[in-house]
């Protein structure tokens, strides 16, 4: 159980770190970013051609190999956001969506190109790969470590929301970004680098999930489906919502297994389609 | 300092404006005045090229041409803009709506102890989030705002529309107060609280276009001109 517990709060944490880059572009830039869930899968395969480069694996390759991969996701993504969707703010969704779309297709050829289409898998660093003894449940050290780093990543971004002006700038674009342009500042260089945080996170969260499980060019689309669901949970724009929302279907995910394992999946669904339908009666009561 | 002329500005397809002329001359307050809807919002925002696209005539300001400008850079140049709908952020403190505006943008002498001091009502509020303030609080926190980009031209759309009395005389000694300071400003408003209070000269638009300039005293000496485009006796 408590085994199970910390396997869903794990799997949160993760979609959070790519949910969270996915509200924050859209919060700022209305962008829907369909590449976000390549960019995740991106993280994961630099991070294994990166770890045996790095020193092989020891916690501090690997704490590298992530922290680069990351680095370089966010890189790519700065470059993808100056080239080509700072051109296209003002254009119809669909086509911003379309070329988001083109994105996913992209990486994922390179991807396969580069490192093939078999399955690989991310050694977990040698030193991380025993378990805690709790009481009298075993917990893979490797999870809690994990855990700990969303935890760390959660406290970095709150408090830069909350206390640098940069944050500040960040709060209220997402209230009211034609606001921001007219009291002096270039919105330009607001979207060029939510948008390279945005990357950076999600090259993270890939990065550092990849020991859980096989990485294959597949991987883009399967994550990209659940961050979604996160985000639209936990309200577009929302990193408060996106936390909870993240969490919260981690655990659902972790305990279903035990409980309802074919049901799991379908549960998430359920409690989006709940939080849709509830969201829209509220509006519909406002507008009355 | 900031001159247009034959003015056209459209909505997309939707021409809003056809041809406004205004001169705001260093010092000056300048009042904007018309019925809703004939163009004093449309007019400010393309000053600032904010929604609207001017499509025909000349924005200046310091003799240099704003039309295509992008608004920050526009802002940058001098112009501050307080917006109808005041558009605080809602989700930020008072004092974190300040913080917005870089710190010594403009280089003028505005900083935020001194916006603090022009309306003291926000320095006792400063923690509280902008999207609870009153109407009145919220129009003290956009002006005081916009100062802080240290304009030398202000342009103030419909400052004490929907607010108290109180609130106005309070809001009108702040624009008083500005003036004596030395910057320019142009005021729409409905009434003729601005124009009596601090009013240099008055353009009145009606459908789109100015159709009277004066100074403040000729427009306030001649109540036909009000009756016809305000429909309002002066209150």
């Amino acid at each position: 159980m408590a085994a199970q517990l910390l396997n869903g709060l794990t799997e949160g944490m993760m979609l959070f770190l790519i949910a969270s880059g996915l509200t924050l572009i859209f919060g700022i830039t209305r962008i829907v970013n369909f590449a976000h869930g390549s960019l995740y899968m991106l993280g994961a395969f630099l991070a294994y051609h990166l770890m045996p480069m790095l020193g092989g694996s020891t916690v501090a390759s690997f704490a590298s190999a992530v922290l680069l991969s990351a680095i370089l996701v966010g890189l790519l993504g700065l470059v993808f956001e100056v080239l080509i969707l700072r051109r296209i703010y003002g254009a119809d969704d669909l086509l911003q969506l379309i070329i988001t779309l083109a994105l996913v297709l992209i990486l994922r050829d390179v991807v396969k190109a580069i490192w093939g289409a078999n399955d690989i898998s991310v050694p977990m660093p040698a030193s991380l790969s025993g378990a805690l003894q709790i009481g009298g449940t075993f917990l893979p050290l490797f999870q809690i470590v994990a855990f700990a780093v969303g935890l760390v990543v959660i406290t970095l971004m709150v408090s830069i929301m909350r206390f640098t002006r940069a944050g500040v700038l960040l709060r209220a674009a997402t209230d009211d970004r034609g606001m921001v342009a007219l009291l002096g500042i270039n919105q330009a260089w607001i979207f060029s680098s939510v948008f390279a945080v945005g990357c950076f996170l999600a090259g993270l969260a890939g990065a550092l999930a990849a020991p859980f499980g096989n990485v294959n060019y597949l991987l883009d689309t399967n994550i990209i489906v659940m961050a979604f669901v996160v985000v639209v949970i936990g309200g577009l724009g929302s990193l408060s919502g996106a936390l909870i929302a993240a969490l919260s279907v981690g655990m659902v995910k972790g305990l279903g297994v035990i409980y309802f394992p074919r049901l799991s999946t379908v549960l998430i669904f359920l409690i989006m389609a709940a939080v849709l339908v509830i969201r829209s009666l509220g509006r519909g009561a406002i507008s009355k | 300092m900031m001159k247009i002329r034959q003015l056209h500005a459209a909505y997309g397809r939707i021409e809003a404006l056809h041809g406004v002329d205004l001169d705001v001359g260093e010092g000056e307050v300048v009042c904007l005045v018309g019925r809703n809807g004939v163009g004093k919002t449309s007019t400010m925002r393309a000053i600032v090229q904010e929604l609207i696209q001017v499509t025909k005539g000349t924005v200046e300001f310091d003799g240099a041409s704003v039309v295509g400008v992008p608004s920050h850079d526009i802002i940058k140049r001098g112009i501050g803009y307080v917006p109808e709908d005041r558009r605080a952020f809602a989700s930020l403190t008072v004092a974190e709506n300040l913080r917005v505006v870089r710190k010594g943008a403009g280089n003028g002498q505005w900083t935020v102890d001194g916006v603090y001091a022009l309306f003291p009502h926000l320095a006792e509020g400063r923690k509280r989030l902008a999207g609870v303030l009153s109407g009145g609080e919220q129009q003290m926190l956009s002006i005081a705002r916009s100062l802080l980009t240290n304009p030398r031209l202000l342009l103030l759309d419909e400052p004490n529309e929907g607010l108290a009395p109180k609130i106005i005389d309070e809001i009108i000694a702040a624009i008083l107060k500005l003036k004596q300071e030395r910057v320019s400003m142009l005021v729409s408003e409905q009434s003729l609280r601005t124009i009596r209070a601090c009013g240099d000269r008055v353009v009145v638009i009606d459908r789109g276009a100015s159709v009277f300039h004066g100074t403040a005293a000729e427009f306030l000496g001649n109540p036909e001109i009000a009756r016809q485009y305000l429909m309002v006796s002066g209150h």
